[in-house]
């Protein structure tokens, strides 16, 4: 079931809206250096079901290594609500303790992604996506 | 168990060295504390250290403006702040340590900072501790600016 939630940053500046399915979506962790220093929870919401509501230009984003992620957070509050991925970088991970709704007892990590040891996850991931009906 | 540790932000520029003990982690629900998902260890000045990054770090403050939010402005990582209970001491994310797997981190402690007032009566009650003198509600900026003021160019 499609449901819309709300969130943002601390300061109020930066704000979005998603529209998901969390029994599709799954809410994760990850064990790379960058999560693990964020302690953000994952939740992949597609670049369409993401709307910036304010804030857009506040957004300071951090890139390394690859550069393939864009790690995002508001410049005033440096709080981290959502940013593209280095596993789907066209689309998005939001960061469900942004979530105005958040509810630690039902909003609970699903899944462990071991970006510590990074290529072999994403290929272990890759072929979950890949034997998906 | 204390400990000589060191940690730091994602991309270098923040650095810092401390005597933590990972038997008093814990965590708080308040609104903040629960977006930036940081586990905290609070230390006294003397056994904290900024190592490098005094000219990138950037402060958020809001409402009583006692907690001195910093975080890296390169990078973003919330690294570590002047808390508004105990604004003479530095609280420490125990997620920026160096050498951290945070499977590993498991709070001991919890500070239902969500309601703030009856957060902040319990601990104090719990530890037999008298209020913290907020110093006209300065002391936390006072003692960032104390850690800075120590801290190498």
């Amino acid at each position: 079931m499609l449901q819309t939630f709300e969130g943002g940053c601390h300061c109020g500046r930066v704000r979005f809206r998603i529209q998901v399915d969390l029994a599709e979506n799954l809410i994760g962790e990850c064990n790379c250096s960058i999560c693990t220093k964020k302690g953000i929870l994952h939740l992949p919401v597609s670049a369409e079901r993401l709307e910036i509501l304010s804030g857009a230009g506040d957004l300071t984003a951090y890139t390394f290594n690859t550069g393939t992620a864009k790690h995002t957070f508001c410049r005033y509050c440096g709080i981290h609500p959502f940013y593209h991925p280095r596993t789907d970088p066209e689309n998005y991970s939001v960061n469900v303790h942004c979530l105005d709704d958040y509810d630690p007892d039902t909003m609970r990590s699903q899944r462990l992604f071991e970006g510590k040891n990074w290529e072999e996850a994403f290929a272990q991931r890759h072929a979950e996506w890949a034997a998906k009906p | 168990m204390i400990e000589t540790r060191e940690g730091g932000c994602h991309c270098g520029r923040v650095r810092f060295r401390a005597r933590v003990d990972l038997d008093r982690l814990s965590e708080c629900n308040c609104s903040i504390c629960t977006k930036k998902g940081i586990l905290h260890l609070v230390v006294d000045p003397a056994d904290f250290e900024l190592v490098k990054g005094k000219k990138v770090l950037s402060v958020y403050t809001f409402e009583t403006g006692v907690a001195q939010h910093t975080f890296c402005s390169h990078c973003g990582m919330n690294v570590f702040y002047i808390p508004r209970s105990q604004p003479h001491r530095i609280s420490v994310n125990a997620r920026c340590l160096d050498g951290i797997d945070a499977a590993d981190l498991k709070p001991k402690r919890f500070f239902g900072g969500r309601d703030w007032e009856a957060a902040q009566a319990k601990r104090l009650a719990e530890e037999h501790l008298p209020p913290p003198d907020t110093t006209g509600g300065r002391a936390g900026a006072l003692t960032l600016q104390a850690i800075l003021d120590r801290a190498p160019e």
